[in-house]
């Protein structure tokens, strides 16, 4: 039996199949976690834009119009939310912050190591954690999903130039954090 | 307005050169989820889409802080509403209950004495249509109104007068069915 394309089954969809759409969910829910995760950075939130961006895809599936692949739509809710997460995130991390700068006290620890402390990470994403929003997104998408530059403009609503120009100054500034980070290579 | 130093953009080949080199100086990369973890997900992302397709993850919230307290005030304004009686006077009371326990002809008898000629009313009525002395109102509430609710217009000495009437009325009452058997 044929395995139904992402275009039949939003079709189905759209006729009111449930299955239909966890099929979807089954084929794209990882890649859209790990965008979610390489943009924001943890676990928990990562998996709350995960459902969020399935929760919004369901809703929104009558205005999907089939210009660009399911897959693309679904990308781009995934950014989005992932985008407005990571805003979300760096305002609570700076509130903590400041909070944490009032409560030094003498001879204690580091509260910057309390506000460093993250899951265990490599190298790479710890680069990648330093870039801008704009450098972070298309770097996420290019480098690890390797999506076009045509598709990521169309999800990030910028030019396909400035994308470039914005992928490459990313490489190359997390070339130079990774070299500081290991003076031996 | 900032100036921005001019670079020489990468072409496609140095593009992959710079991946390439940044891949192999990567650290391990971070642990994934296990499978269960996946399955659950499929599984919570359905439920919450359950929730919100429903309408169920809306009702909740919203009843808990606008539907439930909105529809309790209006229930306890009803009922409210519903079972308020302004507190009754101690001349109300006992007029109502002398009211209650009297016989049908001694009510008559009653407003047959207060009962004032339609042609005093109209001479009243030439003097001043709003101008209504206390006695014409008690007269017209004997007649229209509940008789209970004469106690709001007497005073203690009124109630005196009205007791009075009623011993006496009754007390003929009686007289005349003793007389008539």
């Amino acid at each position: 039996m044929d395995v139904p394309t992402d275009a039949e089954l939003v079709q189905q969809v759209r006729n009111g199949s449930r299955r239909a759409f966890s099929e979807l969910m089954r084929r794209h829910q990882q890649r859209v976690y790990w965008t979610a995760r390489r943009l924001i950075g943890n676990h928990d939130d990562a998996e709350d834009v995960a459902q969020e961006t399935f929760v919004k895809a369901y809703l929104a599936l009558g205005d999907f119009r089939g210009d660009a692949s399911f897959f693309t739509w679904l990308y781009r809710i995934a950014v989005n939310l992932s985008l407005n997460a990571l805003r979300k995130r760096q305002l609570i991390t700076y509130v903590r912050e400041s909070e944490l700068m009032r409560r030094v006290i003498p001879g204690g620890h580091d509260p910057s190591e309390e506000v460093e402390h993250r899951e265990s990470e490599s190298r790479l994403q710890h680069a990648v954690e330093k870039l801008p929003e704009k450098q972070k997104a298309v770097f996420v998408l290019r480098f690890y999903d390797g999506l076009p530059y045509e598709d990521i403009a169309l999800m990030l609503h910028t030019s396909v130039g400035g994308l470039k120009a914005n992928y490459h100054h990313a490489l190359k500034k997390v070339q130079e954090m990774m070299r500081d980070e290991n003076p031996k290579s | 307005m900032k100036i921005r130093r001019a670079e020489p953009e990468l072409d496609e080949r140095a593009e992959r050169a710079l991946e390439e080199e940044i891949r192999s100086q990567a650290g391990p990369s971070p642990a994934g989820p296990a499978e269960p973890f996946w399955q659950n997900l499929l599984v919570r992302t359905n439920y919450r889409i359950d929730d919100v397709a429903s309408g169920k993850g809306i009702t909740i919230s919203w009843a808990a802080r606008v539907a439930i307290p909105g529809v309790v005030a209006i229930i306890a304004f009803l009922v409210g509403l519903h079972y308020y009686v302004p507190e009754l006077t101690a001349e109300r009371e006992r007029l109502g209950d002398i009211l209650r326990v009297m016989s049908d002809s001694a009510q008559v008898n009653l407003m047959d004495r207060y009962s004032i000629p339609a042609e005093d009313l109209s001479a009243r009525a030439a003097e001043g249509v709003f101008d209504v002395p206390v006695t014409q109102a008690q007269a017209y509430y004997l007649e229209t109104a509940d008789l209970s609710s004469l106690g709001d217009l007497l005073s203690d000495e009124q109630v005196s007068t009205v007791l009075t009437v009623l011993e006496s009325s009754t007390t003929a009452a009686t007289d005349d069915l003793g007389g008539g058997s």
